[in-house]
């Protein structure tokens, strides 16, 4: 069962390795100086909502320990952190690529004041919120303690907000969206999302056995 | 640590791949926004031959002075609704309709000696002879 496992892993691999080779062949539309930043854009995009998924789906379950037994909570809470840090570079990426763009024609104040672009200026402006939004509530792990455990909490529960803000943002102004494999990350990253937060809500933790402690008595 | 690591090197993997799927899966012409990000200032205008032409704001306003050439090409359709709807090589445009001012009615000639009517000159009827 394990060889049938690990053998589709390995096939699903070299099919998908072999399709990106194509796309970094010389003669790709990706290194023409005119739609490299296009390029570039887009995966930065897509990527970030991945690492930005598994940031809040890391989160959630490790608040809800439903994975106990399964991963460390020190380990999620890093998968959680890094992969939450990269996606926002990645966002940052995404937009900045597009200055120098020629393809594009967005200019500064157009990328990173919500609602001030040309092109769909209701989704880009989600888009923007959303990395803004992402930002304050991965800056609040800093001064956590400056600001309290329960408005820390207040604001973590932005996350969910920002989530769905870049989620909705991609979906809508993706031009890639009717990719299969896009869509498919699309549908898996919403979904599981919502899952996750269903199970955050409804997930009661086991109650902890607590041996009996003979010879000392409670005041 | 080295779960920090781990999740860098799947970041960076993740972009590579998705990177090159994309360059690989979108052909020879790249997927790009909506190729009119803003729709450009156009006017429609009707010729005195009852020609429709979509030209941009700044050459109608010469045009009907000079029959300066037309800009931008578009076809117009005739909704149900009565509405017409005016597609251009970028896409749908919003028209604003101006028709050509109607020529207006020549100005009297100022009167002249030189191309006064001439006064109609009284000329005697033949006289004929009748017969006795």
């Amino acid at each position: 069962m394990r060889a049938m496992l690990f053998a589709g892993l390995a096939g699903l691999n070299v099919l998908f390795l072999s399709i990106t080779l194509e796309g970094f062949a010389p003669e790709s539309p990706a290194w023409s100086g005119e739609h490299t930043a296009w390029y570039l854009s887009r995966s930065a995009g897509l990527v970030a909502l991945v690492c930005l998924w598994v940031g809040v789906a890391g989160g959630l379950f490790m608040s809800s320990a439903w994975l106990d037994g399964l991963v460390g909570r020190g380990r999620l809470l890093a998968i959680h952190q890094s992969a939450t840090l990269a996606g926002l570079a990645l966002a940052a990426t995404h937009a900045l690529v597009l200055i120098p763009d020629g393809w594009t024609d967005f200019t500064t104040v157009q990328l990173f004041v919500p609602f001030a672009a040309d092109y769909d200026a209701g989704l880009s402006g989600i888009g923007t919120l959303a990395f803004y939004l992402s930002c304050v509530v991965t800056g609040t792990f800093w001064i956590r303690g400056l600001i309290g455990p329960r408005m820390w909490k207040r604001i973590h529960y932005a996350g969910f907000v920002a989530f769905y803000a870049a989620w909705w943002h991609g979906f809508k102004l993706g031009t890639d969206t009717q990719e299969p494999w896009v869509m498919a990350i699309y549908v898996v990253t919403g979904l599981s999302v919502l899952t996750a937060v269903i199970v955050r809500v409804t997930y009661r933790r086991p109650a902890r056995r607590v041996a009996p402690v003979s010879g000392v008595k409670v005041a | 640590m080295g779960t920090r690591v781990a999740t860098a090197g799947v970041v960076a993997g993740g972009f590579v791949l998705s990177f090159g799927a994309l360059a690989a899966g979108m052909g020879a012409e790249p997927s790009s926004p909506a190729p009119a990000l803003e729709a450009p200032p156009v006017q429609l205008v009707v010729t005195q031959d009852g020609t429709v032409m979509v030209v941009s704001a700044e050459a109608s306003a010469t045009m009907a002075a000079e029959g300066a050439a037309v800009v931008l090409e578009a076809a117009v359709a005739a909704r149900a609704d009565g509405q017409a709807v005016v597609t251009t090589p970028q896409g749908p445009v919003m028209v604003q309709a101006t028709l050509p001012p109607a020529p207006a009615a020549p100005p009297p000639p100022p009167p002249s000696v030189a191309t006064a009517p001439p006064k109609p000159v009284a000329t005697a009827a033949p006289r004929t002879s009748r017969g006795s």
